[in-house]
């Protein structure tokens, strides 16, 4: 190996391989909890990321520039996979329950003030992809309506009403969870 | 994080007359675009105005609020740790850099 393809590898690995355990994080969420496919996508977004260190302009957020290509990666991939149809877009027919009764029970939702943060993470990751996606690139990557909109190539529209059939879900699931752990009664 | 848009100052500059009535439920359909800061520059000022005088959409703004502040703070502290494949990309960067 040349001093200068050494002094790259080591320079990368110091400067974004400490990030991994938040590439690994975000692609857990991404792909609902699959593990085996979480590596895959990690795999790739650092290689990829390797390859084009020499453009990252030193000094700016690494971590961000890394998250960008993972998420890049990751939808690339669901848009390969998007014409052909998937189950879960029938599930988006039949919604489950609003969060009204969580409203009701706790009109000041101190009941999310009693969750640990694994709690909500894993009720996040239990969504269905296409409620998954959005509340992920919104909620926890802070993209605009129009940024998820472009990336996931659907109607800003779309994102919407996914967005808040998203957020209504996690809050149905986490009230369900709160009812089974005696946080709300 | 998104800054909460009904928290930002100057937002309350509602100078001219009262725009249209907004009735709960239209505010209420548009809550969550409000609190991701989404609404348009004519659009905010009526939600906002509605929710200074209802105080059940404002109970409501307030619960949504916790809501998401909770769902955005875990994320942030999303990070798992994955020995293997730290090991792994390692053994890939080192070939790839040949």
């Amino acid at each position: 190996m040349s001093k200068l393809a050494d002094d790259k590898r080591r320079d990368f690995e110091q400067e974004a391989l400490v990030h991994l355990d938040a590439l690994f994080g975000l692609a857990l969420r991404l792909t609902g909890g699959d593990e085996p496919r979480a590596q895959d996508l990690v795999q790739d977004a650092v290689l990829k990321a390797f390859r084009s260190w020499d453009n990252f302009e030193r000094g700016t957020n690494c971590r961000a520039w890394l998250m960008t290509i993972l998420r890049n990666t990751f939808i690339n991939e669901f848009r390969k996979h998007k014409a052909r149809p998937v189950p879960v877009e029938y599930d988006l027919l039949a919604d489950r329950p609003s969060s009204a009764d969580l409203f009701v029970a706790d009109p000041s939702g101190e009941l999310f003030d009693r969750m640990i943060d694994g709690d909500i993470v894993r009720a996040v990751q239990d969504l269905p992809e296409a409620f998954r996606i959005p509340i992920i690139l919104s909620d926890l990557q802070g993209l605009s309506y129009q940024e998820v909109a472009d990336l996931m190539d659907i109607p800003v529209g779309t994102v919407k009403s996914r967005l808040f059939r998203a957020r209504k879900r996690l809050q149905q699931a986490l009230y369900e969870y709160g009812v089974e752990m005696g946080y709300v009664r | 994080m998104r800054p909460w848009p009904w928290r930002r100052r100057g937002s309350r500059a509602q100078t001219g007359p009262v725009p249209d009535a907004f009735s709960c439920a239209e505010c209420l359909e548009v809550l969550y675009e409000f609190l991701d800061g989404e609404l348009d520059s004519a659009e905010r000022p009526r939600v906002k105005a509605h929710l200074d005088s209802c105080a059940e959409c404002f109970r409501h703004l307030n619960f949504e609020q916790r809501f998401l502040d909770q769902l955005r703070s875990a994320a942030a502290h999303d990070d798992v740790r994955s020995e293997g494949l730290r090991l792994r990309l390692l053994e890939l960067l080192e070939r790839e850099a040949f």
